[in-house]
């Protein structure tokens, strides 16, 4: 049965068993592998994706939610990668391994949206599910204050 | 990637899982394909080239190629390594490339495990980028017929203060094409550094935002199947009996196939157990949910952490043999402490499970993409494995969602080979 909806902006007709997670279907289906596996139970945060603007964790949704909806992933996220999420990212080099960042990224533009200017506590709040192996924590943390306009 | 071309190819692509030895992998008949955007030879930009040594490679386009040969895994060694040769080598970082360098003893030690590729390899990276600087100047001296004591290398390109000629790195390529590779240069005084020791931005900071980077998990190659394999969940357990009739009745599972048994000790060996195949990652976990397995669980049947932890703890409390005994501890102590200090086990859980895809060629050679941080033991490990020479061995390394000593053992890239 095909699943048809909006995926960064193009629209998609993925054939695929409705209760696949929405994560297979992006990386194996679609062929976008800029959304990552961590762990697959909700746990991790790496897979999270938008859909309809809000971050999800595509490891455990199924595909089938995703019908008419609007899912955006990282590689959709801009075209140049010059969202100023993105940017400040590069300029304070949050990154380590890179593994978890892209879910990290889809959950700071989330929360960005929700609240223009979060405060430390709204970031760890949003952030908590986003777990980084890697612990760069605290450079995530300045980044999105960076991003959110802060410049400290 | 949908174009179904002769079936000529084997591949395999494979992910463990976290918990309970869950593990992915993929396996694909497919015909020659090249995986897109992997980075992972030279680019065919520039006409002609010049190699001072393995780790550098001067294109006449005036791009730099530095090959790193040590795995990246967030310590940032895609970047550190390149900054030493290029500061000694006086190149523009902007005009500097980073290639990752295949499995191969050419390079020297690549087993990027105990955090010591700065330490240990710091001379010879000096080195390599300052041979290939006096390549520069030795072919810049020869093309302006000049002593080569008269010109300096600066900024990408090497000057003749007398005459007032430069020449860019680029210019200098077909000169220095057939002179002799130099072996030894002297080094940049420390005061001279332009990025050793100096923060830079990560190389890969374009392609960790935006979803490009490329990891163990993410080579993609034509028809590939994915595989998940279960595990004895007594390490070192093998398959007394199975049933995979419901396995092979979910969609998109392709096969069935019972590993190799794990020979002991397990070192660097496969693990065994029962992998399903599937056209994606999904049916391939759904199968692998399915199917019914006996396990004969092996030495290990009886193992559990906390008798083992008591074993531990009676044996370091049982007195030692003395290796070594200088002056009179008892009569020269004061007071004593006494503690137990306990570690128990640990999962090194990087984020990205080990991950490995693999092809086998009609020629019998095999090539293999994989989250490594040991790729020449890959190498060697694939080899044996399949029971073929380890120069039709290509290890292509992948960047490493986390390695933590882990990705150090080739286990999963032999398995998906
Ligand atoms: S993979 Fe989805 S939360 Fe970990
Ligand atoms: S950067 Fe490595 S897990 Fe977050």
């Amino acid at each position: 049965m095909a699943i048809d909806f909006e995926l960064n902006g193009e629209s998609v007709s993925l054939d695929v068993d409705p209760a696949m997670p929405l994560l297979w279907a992006i990386r194996d289906i679609a062929g976008l592998t800029g959304t990552k596996y961590g762990c697959g139970k909700a746990l991790c945060g790496t897979c999270t994706v938008h859909i309809n603007g809000q971050p999800m964790r595509s490891c455990a949704l199924p595909t089938s939610v995703a019908e008419g909806a609007k899912v955006t992933t990282i590689e959709g996220l801009t075209k140049d990668g010059n969202h100023p999420v993105q940017i400040a990212w590069r300029e304070l080099n949050v990154a380590q391994c890179g593994y978890c960042q892209p879910g990290q990224i889809m959950s700071a533009v989330g929360l960005l949206e929700r609240i223009p200017n979060p405060t430390d506590a709204d970031i760890d709040e949003a952030m908590s599910g986003n777990i980084c192996r890697c612990g760069t924590y605290t450079r995530i943390r300045k980044a999105i204050h960076r991003a959110a306009g802060d410049k400290s | 990637m949908s174009e179904l071309r002769k079936i000529s190819r084997r591949e395999f692509m494979r992910r463990t899982g976290q918990a309970g030895g869950g593990l992915v992998f993929a396996l694909t008949f497919a015909s020659a394909c090249q995986p897109g955007e992997m980075a992972v030879g030279p680019a065919a930009k520039a006409t002609a080239s010049v190699a001072p040594n393995v780790y550098v490679n001067i294109r006449n386009d005036g791009i730099v190629e530095i090959y790193c040969h040590r795995s990246e895994m967030g310590q940032g060694i895609r970047t550190s390594l390149p900054q030493v040769i290029a500061d000694e080598l006086e190149a523009d970082w902007g005009k500097v490339e980073v290639i990752q360098a295949i499995g191969h003893e050419k390079y020297g030690d690549q087993n990027t495990d105990g955090s010591t590729s700065i330490r240990n390899h710091f001379d010879l990276l000096r080195n390599a980028g300052a041979t290939a600087r006096d390549m520069m100047i030795a072919a810049a001296a020869a093309m302006w017929a000049v002593p080569a004591d008269e010109c300096v290398a600066h900024e990408h390109a090497v000057h003749h203060e007398d005459s007032g000629k430069s020449a860019g790195y680029g210019e200098l390529v077909e000169t220095a094409n057939g002179m002799p590779q130099p072996e030894s240069a002297t080094f940049k005084a420390r005061e001279d550094y332009r990025y050793i020791g100096k923060p830079m931005d990560t190389i890969d900071g374009l392609a960790f935002t935006t979803g490009r980077a490329m990891y163990g998990t993410d080579t993609v190659l034509p028809n590939m199947l994915y595989a998940s394999i279960e595990r004895c969940p007594a390490f070192g357990g093998t398959v007394s009996s199975f049933d995979d009739a419901a396995a092979r009745a979910v969609a998109g599972v392709v096969d069935v196939i019972r590993m190799p048994e794990p020979t002991s000790p397990p070192l660097f060996n496969i693990q065994g157990g029962i992998a399903v195949l599937a056209s994606n990652t999904w049916s391939a976990i759904e199968g692998r949910n399915a199917v019914e397995i006996q396990w004969d669980r092996g030495v290990n049947a009886e193992h559990e952490s906390i008798a083992y932890k008591e074993d531990l703890i009676s044996s370091a409390s049982t007195p030692g043999t003395t290796v070594l005994a200088r002056g009179d501890a008892d009569a020269e102590t004061h007071s004593q402490h006494e503690a137990v200090y306990y570690t128990p086990y640990l999962a090194q859980a990087p984020m990205e499970p080990p991950a490995a895809t693999a092809i086998i060629n009609e020629d019998g050679s095999c090539e293999v993409w994989a989250a490594t941080q040991d790729p020449q033991t890959a190498r060697a490990t694939v080899a044996e494995t399949l029971g073929i020479e380890k120069e039709q061995v290509t290890v292509n390394v992948t960047l490493l969602g986390g390695g933590f000593g882990r990705k150090s053992k080739p286990d999963f890239i032999a398995e998906a080979a």
